[in-house]
């Protein structure tokens, strides 16, 4: 050190001195940053915290806000009876509405982020390729009818797809919004066919005034015509060239009256008599009937009858085996030919509701009894099925059917206030379905109703019964006897002129048409023999009164007669 | 202004151009930012919302504080963060550097002058002169680092409003092997400090400023003793930086006697300056690395 250059020696201890001066202004200088440093980022944590406080307090203000409105949308939305829905450009429900969420039975936040092929796994309806043209075009496509199969059935709604735009008009989706149309279609095709029923109701009944108004008319002239001819017939003698000439005047006239009779059966005010009826016993009874007719090959037919044999209805008997026999012919008829045929009746009690009735034009809620009639026969085309209930339409050849017989069954049913329908499948076979009233009554109140009045039981008397009907002679004769009448009968004119004089009767009934004597030779022979024999004709034909007086009978009485009415006659011209 | 300047034309054009163009509206932002450097109540808030005000500025900011230098390893996205991981001071610092920088931006090269290479030149000044008032005199030194960054503005403008007037100081600079402050005299009736006192005089910036870079090419004028410290100081940095070839040299032929002056003035041993030079030299290094003086950035 001694040998030190004394100025180097200043120089290195003047290089510490500034060194030293640096380091201590050094660590004022960064004694004074720390301090400083320390109080702005208290200040700046201070804030921070202050600004994120801020900012949260924000974020949950427009959080609530944003919640609040979604809710509100959601409110809106679920009131709405439409369907409503959003869906993303990829396909995936954004939002539904409840009305949504309920026809397809999910709850509504299961719905959001799935597909259509999730939400019907059947592939039932796939909107993906219509939704796409709608993002694509970004135009609406309204008013499509779409089918949504749902747990409870298809639903029908109509549907209106319209592009989900943001803010600057870019497609982001499509908004679904369909209505529910499955009800109201469905009361539509109600009121359609209720209408059906109504006109065909109406068809008939005018049909029928109309047919009946000619019929009775035409059958009147036909009267006339047989009248006279039978007349002329009598003063010139069967020998004679006119005389045969007018036999074929009154044969062809017997047969146009025999082909205006079912019109005139038809249109005649028929009488009903509504009773306790056991369905199973008539049907079985029908069935039977059927069977005896040879004009069917019951080798390879069964008719069977099944279901509730104490099926007891309110209805005229005779009308609804009249209704039953045409619709079993019809039936067998419709077995093509060399074919097995099954032919089944079956009887069920069925209890119909308001709602029910409302398709069946005519029935009021109540029990009835519904017969299905059903045939594996060759079914009925659809375009005629609206026909089957028309008269004079038929499928038959020309004489084989009149084309009135289910009319008629038609408007037997409507009188039962029941009700007919049909149910067809051409090449599988047809159902009739009849519904007839449950009998609400007691069956001894029926027998009341249908009481012998009292003047009339006990009757004394001998009646001569002049009929060529074999059927109807003999039920007179029944009837008669019932009442107390010693009775004979007769089956044509001569027959009943011959056993006048031997019986010596109180009064003589008899038909006006018969072979080998009718009825006006007949009562001119007997008059003849005795002035004062009580005669009295039952004629279907329109003889009048004026004819009858002209003639001189004591009376008449239309066919078909009811037994009382027949009785109470003969009561009562026997007494004058 | 000084009187016998307030008829010069070419300056009051100037100042009227000035007033119309880009650099005006770099203005508020910079005064905005000396103004917070020596506020010492102002907080890392006010300057916060200075920096956002200024989209170009919030970017350039956040840029360099994701830069690789900090080595962050989150992204710093608000100028609030920046400054918790930056510090306030560098902030500071970082953001007047930026600003400042915008007004150099488009490079143009003239003789042996280029627009970066002065932009360099005002860094260097500034961390010399930052260094100074820390290491000597104890100070912090963020308001002389202003001064350092805008001590040349005035030939910046000189090159940017009157381009061909510039390009002639420059040739006659090498021609009479001059100072420039000589040739502007002779051509402009000012000097580029001169400009710079009277441009930070019009945007407002401290006394202490506006007098250091007005007197930075001759700090002879009596003022008070801290704006006469701050003068003393930028014309010791940028003598020792020129001396150093540190960037653009507006004064080649340099007056040893002022130097000399002002290192007596402010009792700096030449020594000290080593020192300090040493660190200046390395920071500038940095600097340069970063691509602070490189076109396009």
């Amino acid at each position: 050190m001694e040998n030190q250059n004394p100025v180097s020696l200043k120089k290195t201890i003047e290089s510490l001195e500034i060194q030293l001066k640096h380091l201590r202004n050094d660590l004022k200088i960064t004694r004074e940053e720390y301090n400083t440093s320390v109080r702005k980022y208290f200040e700046i944590y201070t804030n921070l915290e202050d600004i994120i406080k801020e900012r949260t307090r924000d974020l949950s203000t427009a959080k609530n806000v944003l919640e609040q409105k979604s809710r509100e949308l959601q409110i809106m939305l679920d009131a709405s009876p439409a369907l409503i829905y959003y869906k993303n450009t990829d396909h995936t429900y954004l939002r539904v509405n409840r009305a949504f969420a309920h026809i397809l039975q999910v709850p509504v936040r299961e719905i959001p982020g799935r597909t259509d092929a999730e939400l019907f796994p059947d592939g039932g309806f796939d909107s993906n390729a219509i939704d796409d043209k709608v993002i694509q075009s970004g135009k609406p496509l309204l008013n499509q009818d779409e089918m949504f199969p749902t747990k409870s059935g298809v639903r029908h709604i109509k549907l209106d797809r319209i592009p989900y735009c943001d803010s600057n008009d870019n497609v982001i989706g499509m908004i679904g919004f369909g209505l529910d149309v499955t009800e109201l279609r469905q009361s539509e095709l109600e009121r359609k066919a209720l209408e059906e029923q109504l006109a065909q109701s109406q068809k008939l009944e005018s049909i029928g005034v109309l047919a009946g108004g000619i019929a009775h008319d035409f059958n009147n002239i036909l009267g006339v015509i047989l009248g006279y001819s039978q007349l002329a017939l009598h003063d010139l003698g069967e020998g004679s060239r006119a005389g045969r000439y007018l036999a074929e005047v009154i044969q062809s006239t017997q047969s146009a009256a025999d082909i205006v009779k079912p019109l005139l059966d038809y249109a005649k005010p028929q009488k009903f008599e509504f009773k306790a009826v056991n369905l199973y016993e008539r049907i079985d009874y029908v069935i039977k009937q059927l069977h005896k007719s040879a004009d069917f090959d019951w080798n390879r037919i069964t008719c069977s009858l099944s279901g509730v044999e104490e099926a007891i209805v309110k209805a005229d008997a005779v009308k609804i085996e009249q209704v039953l026999m045409n619709i079993g012919k019809n039936a067998i008829q419709a077995i093509p030919a060399g074919q097995a045929g099954t032919i089944t009746f079956h009887i069920e009690m069925v209890e119909l509701s308001e709602e029910e009735c409302k398709m069946k034009l005519g029935l009021s809620p109540d029990t009835y009894a519904k017969i299905t009639i059903k045939d594996n026969g060759s079914g009925i085309p659809e375009d005629i099925q609206e026909k089957i209930f028309d008269p004079f339409f038929t499928t038959k050849q020309i004489g084989e059917g009149t084309g009135l017989g289910l009319s008629q069954a038609y408007s037997i049913m409507k009188k039962h206030q029941g009700f007919i329908e049909l149910k067809s499948e051409p090449g599988r076979g047809t159902s009739f379905i009849i519904y007839l009233h449950q009998y609400h009554g007691s069956i001894v109140e029926e027998e009341e109703v249908n009481r012998i009045p009292e003047e009339l039981r006990n009757q004394e008397g001998r009646v001569l019964v002049i009929e060529d009907t074999d059927q109807l002679r003999h039920m007179v004769k029944t009837i008669l006897e019932e009442y107390g009448y010693q009775v004979e009968i007769a089956a044509n004119g001569l027959e009943g002129v011959k056993r006048f004089d031997t019986f010596h009767p109180d009064l003589t009934i008899m038909d006006v048409k018969m072979p080998v004597m009718d009825g006006i030779e007949a009562f001119r022979v007997i008059r003849g023999k005795n002035p004062e024999a009580k005669i009295v004709f039952s004629t279907g034909y329109g003889i009048t009164n004026h004819e009858i007086g002209e003639i001189g009978a004591d009376g008449y009485i239309s066919k078909p007669y009811e037994p009382v009415s027949l009785v109470r006659k003969i009561h009562e011209t026997i007494r004058t | 202004m000084p009187e016998d300047l307030s008829q010069n034309r070419i300056l009051l054009d100037l100042l009227e151009q000035i007033d119309d163009s880009d650099i005006s509206s770099s203005r508020r932002v910079i005064s905005e930012i000396i103004r917070v450097i020596n506020d010492k109540n102002s907080t890392a808030k006010d300057l916060k919302d200075i920096i956002e005000l200024d989209p170009s500025l919030t970017i350039r900011v956040l840029r360099f504080a994701n830069s690789a230098y900090y080595g962050r390893t989150r992204e710093v996205s608000e100028i609030q963060e920046a400054i918790i991981w930056i510090g306030f001071d560098a902030l500071k610092e970082i953001a007047l550097n930026q600003k400042v920088s915008e007004l150099f931006e488009k490079n143009t090269t003239v003789e042996n002058y280029s627009r970066l290479d002065l932009w360099k030149h005002s860094v260097a000044v500034a961390i010399c002169s930052k260094l100074i008032f820390r290491r000597e005199f104890g100070r912090k030194g963020d308001s002389i680092y202003a001064a350092g960054l805008l001590h040349n503005i005035g030939i910046l403008i000189e090159d940017q409003f009157l381009h061909h007037q510039f390009e002639e100081i420059l040739q006659r600079m090498l021609e009479r092997n001059q100072n420039i402050s000589e040739v502007e005299r002779e051509l402009l009736g000012f000097t580029h400090s001169e400009l710079a006192g009277i441009i930070a005089k019009r945007w407002a910036l401290p006394d202490e400023l506006v007098f250091s870079v007005g007197a930075h090419e001759n700090p002879v004028i009596k003022e008070d003793k801290v704006n006469m410290q701050s003068a003393y100081t930028l014309y010791i940095s940028d003598f020792v930086c020129q001396r150093r070839q540190l960037g653009f040299q507006d004064m080649p032929y340099s007056d040893n006697r002022i130097f000399h002056h002002c290192l007596r003035e402010l009792q700096i041993k030449e020594r000290a300056l080593d020192f300090i030079m040493a660190e200046v030299e390395h920071e500038i290094t940095t600097l340069e690395k970063q691509g602070w003086f490189q076109e396009d950035e």
